[in-house]
């Protein structure tokens, strides 16, 4: 019997014991999941705007008599827990001039949300996504908030690395429009791989193929615009259009080399005098660079050929924000960021276009530093090897753009810096900005410029800077020069001011009136604390083109004051 | 990686392989005689709207009748004022109910197919199942298929179309059919009695009374599924006239549709749509005239009737 009482005692005491080793376990896994408490981040912006009219420079949109003041923002939170990565945007605009400078818009919601997560070597992600494949000439999904882009995809995307050197990305959705859809259905898959040939070469490939589904009420408007022309003009449109790629970088040494075809099916498209007619399209594009200590050699060709893609070809609101464009076709000019010899760029031409550009930097010492670039962008006509010697044309027919640009900085000693430099345009106002040729003659621009940056102690700097843009056209010589005051690390101060020296074409004075010199002066104050920046001006900006990678927008004149607020955390 | 590039490749060419179904164009060549457009300071009262009725029919299908009867029923209560068109599309999905009937003893006469059906469905909605049918191509608030309306609605829609206004007067004259050669001349003059801010299109379509043919139906006391050889088809749709997808009335952006705006047009036609397999009884056959608003919004915004022998 004590036997029987010692067997069941030493049970109860071995259950006793699991079951606490089990509930120690249990709790432990219990502290493991509380200890996964999540990641928060995220960013906040504003841009706020607050209109002065002035007639005398043509800022007199609807902004300056009605709305007064607008407001742009975006919170963007991100949340990371156990594999999960959380995405959520709210999106506000009070009367912006955004999407249209001349139209303004008011809305607010959830601009982006997305929920992602890895699964071995997969990655899914549902919601609002942003991706582009190669260069983003099939396909780019993408924001600009300067120029009020968002060509975020609703819908659903996988990318599964199989090996370390491979990947492979498929997805289909549709394209965001403000807090709606557009409504045609895009789709597409790209695939990724790297291959070491020997030690110092080594091929990157990549294909990509993108499919855009037009939507019934879309083609039923595009079936009556086309049955409205005269019959020998008319044609079957397609609902689906399939966009290929194929894109090989080859890495030798110090020489790079890139190549990339894209071809698109024929579908309608439409012309600048908005006319439909169906046709497909392809891309040729290639680079050649080499880098080396103190050299650097960049040149680049691309050919284009009927390829604008978008959602509809009924898209043609000429603010980009509006376009509902699938793909990105980057320009082959210089991105210049001086206030004046920026004022001049040469939008991409969707429909057609021969572009080209050389770069070159060069350093000679640690103190010097050189850089060279010229670039010209044609019609398509303007390059055709058919023509034997007379492959390129730049005519009257033919010219767009040409840019020649150079500039030496030299540091003085570890306080003194200075640069200087030319730069030279040819600009094709009709075809870039849509002017009538009569009043918007093409624009040839000299314009030399150059800074100076002085370190006065460890914490403060003043830097100057000036350019003087010379042209018999537009509007005419601009002389714009700016002063900063940088106090390390929270404030920075400009004042700067922009003057038209001589009239142009398109501001000829009245007979009987004397020539005008306007003003377009900016102050300018930014403070920064660790993570966070408030900038405001005052401040009057020149009607102009405003692009970002040959995406551009023509932008009325501005005056008033402008607050910015961003942080992260 | 060669692998994966092969996938993508079969993939791509498979997609991009399926050959697609167009939406409908128009190359023929205008049968329009007589285009005149002009503004009258004497404006007429403007008419009671129309209201059509655009049944999506097929022999093969058992309650087709059932919603042939709800049609004439309609026409009955609102005699002048409302029209019919019976549409046969030609519509891969819909072969089950609309292809000519194949059965022995009960074999069709007639293929009432027509492209020009499956034009306008394609514009204007596709049904899943007939029968089905659009009132004045309206978009009724509440509707859950669209623009699609099953036959128990079209009584009520219509009723409530027909309580509405036109901003359009049709009138229309058929002149000069010529028995020999089977051709005709319609027409048309529109005259606006308020002002329209969207643009209009003018549909005419050519439609057939009184064909007999097979038709299957359900027996209403035995529910078995029967066959009607001596059945008699009413409204058939045999052509329409202009392009399908109707002809704008103006290409000309600066006619706009103001109050006293006039347009006066004549269209030839034929009653041999399509030798040897359409060939429409003059005696039977109708013009329907319908004005309508371009896509999106559809709306047909008045309709009128001729028949093809005064």
């Amino acid at each position: 019997m004590k036997k029987v009482l010692l067997v069941i005692c030493l049970a109860i005491g071995i259950k006793t014991v699991k079951a606490q080793e089990q509930k120690q376990i249990s709790l432990y896994t219990d502290e493991s999941k509380t200890e996964d408490k999540g990641q928060l981040s995220g960013t906040f912006q504003t841009n706020n705007q607050f209109y002065v009219k002035d007639s005398a420079i043509g800022a007199n949109t609807s902004q300056y008599e009605r709305e007064l003041s607008s407001t742009d923002a975006w919170l963007f939170l991100n949340y990371k827990t156990k594999g999960f990565n959380l995405s959520l945007r709210y999106d506000l605009f009070n009367n912006t001039p955004l999407f249209d400078p001349f139209v303004p818009y008011t809305g607010s919601g959830i601009g982006f949300w997305s929920v992602s997560k890895d699964v071995d070597k997969l990655n899914i992600t549902i919601g609002n996504f942003y991706d582009q494949f190669g260069t983003g000439m099939v396909f780019r999904s993408y924001e600009d908030r300067n120029i009020g882009i968002d060509f975020a995809i609703l819908g659903g995307r996988v990318i599964y690395t199989p090996t370390p050197n491979t990947r492979i990305k498929a997805f289909t959705g549709q394209q965001k429009f403000r807090f709606d859809r557009r409504q045609s259905v895009i789709k597409g898959a790209n695939i990724e791989h790297g291959i070491t040939l020997f030690e110092k070469i080594n091929l990157e490939l990549g294909g990509s193929v993108v499919n855009r589904t037009i939507d019934q009420a879309t083609m039923n408007s595009i079936a009556t615009i086309i049955n409205n022309y005269p019959l020998e003009k008319r044609f079957d449109p397609t609902y689906n259009v399939f966009v290929y790629n194929i894109y090989n970088t080859l890495n030798i040494g110090k020489f790079k080399l890139y190549g990339e075809y894209a071809y698109k099916t024929p579908e309608a498209i439409m012309s600048p005098q908005l006319i439909m007619f169906k046709s497909g399209g392809s891309i040729y594009y290639g680079s050649v660079s080499y880098s080396s200590r103190g050299i650097g050699i960049n040149a680049q060709y691309k050919r284009i050929e009927r390829f604008p893609f978008r959602t509809s070809p009924l898209e043609t609101n000429p603010s980009p924000s509006n376009q509902a464009l699938v793909n990105y076709l980057p320009s082959l000019t210089r991105q210049n960021t001086y206030r004046l010899l920026a004022r001049y760029n040469a939008v991409v031409q969707e429909l057609g276009e021969n572009a080209m550009q050389l770069e070159l930097t060069y350093k000679p010492s640690k103190k010097m530093q050189i850089n060279l670039n010229g670039s010209l962008v044609t019609t398509l006509d303007g390059v055709n090897f058919n023509r034997g010697v007379n492959a390129f044309l730049w005519d009257t027919e033919t010219r767009l753009f040409a840019e020649l640009y150079g500039d030496v900085s030299y540091k003085i000693n570890s306080n003194l810096k200075v640069m200087t430099g030319l730069q030279m345009i040819r600009y094709n106002q009709t075809i870039f900005e849509l002017k009538p040729s009569e009043s918007a003659p093409f624009v040839r621009a000299f314009t030399p410029f150059g800074e100076v940056t002085y370190k006065l102690n460890k914490k403060q700097s003043i830097r100057y800077e000036m350019q003087y843009l010379m042209t018999g056209q537009d509007l005419g010589n601009l002389f714009n020069a700016l002063i900063e005051f940088n106090v390390a690390p929270h404030w920075s101060f400009s004042i700067s001011d922009m003057i038209n020296t001589k009239h142009g074409t398109l501001n000829k004075p009245a007979p009987g009136q004397s020539f005008k010199l306007i003003h377009y002066y900016n102050f300018f104050a930014a403070y920064t604390y660790k993570t966070t920046r408030v900038t405001a001006a005052y401040l009057k900006q020149v009607a102009g083109v405003n692009c970002t990678g040959g995406v551009c927008r023509v932008e009325p004149a501005f005056s008033g004051a402008r607050v910015t607020v961003s942080t992260n955390f | 990686m060669i692998k994966h590039v092969f996938k993508l490749i079969i993939a791509s060419a498979i997609l991009a392989a399926c050959e697609e179904v167009p939406p409908a164009i128009n190359y023929e060549k205008g049968t329009q005689t007589n285009d005149t457009t002009y503004i009258t300071s004497s404006i007429p009262e403007a008419q009671p709207v129309g209201a059509i009725i655009e049944d999506i029919s097929g022999v093969q299908c058992v309650n087709c009748p059932d919603a042939s009867k709800i049609v004439k029923d309609v026409l009955a209560a609102f005699p002048g004022r409302t029209y019919a068109t019976v549409m046969h599309p030609n519509v891969a999905s819909l072969s089950s109910f609309v292809a000519p009937i194949r059965k022995q003893g009960y074999e069709s006469k007639y293929d009432f197919r027509t492209q020009d059906a499956t034009n306008i469905l394609n514009l204007v909605g596709m049904p899943n199942s007939l029968p089905r049918g659009y009132v004045n191509r309206r978009l009724f608030p509440g509707a859950t298929n669209g623009r699609l309306l099953g036959r128990e609605e079209w009584y009520a829609r219509t009723q409530q179309v027909l309580q509405g206004s036109t901003p359009v007067n049709i009138e229309l004259e058929n002149t000069e059919f010529n028995q020999a050669t089977r051709k005709g001349k319609l027409k048309i003059k529109l005259t606006y009695t308020a002002d329209v801010s969207q643009k209009h299109l003018l549909t005419i379509l050519l439609v057939e009374d009184s064909i007999i043919d097979v038709q299957e139906y359900q027996d209403p006391v035995t529910f078995d599924v029967k066959f009607n050889p001596n059945y008699v088809h009413m409204h058939i749709l045999r052509d329409v006239i202009t392009n399908s997808t109707g002809d704008p009335l103006t290409n000309n952006p600066a006619v706009t549709l103001t109050r006293g705006r006039i347009f006066e047009k004549e269209y030839e036609y034929t009653t041999d749509v399509e030798l040897p397999r359409i060939q429409v009884v003059p005696r039977h056959a109708k013009l329907i005239v319908i004005v309508h608003e371009e896509p999106p919004s559809m709306n047909i915004v008045h309709v009128k009737e001729i028949d093809v022998l005064n």
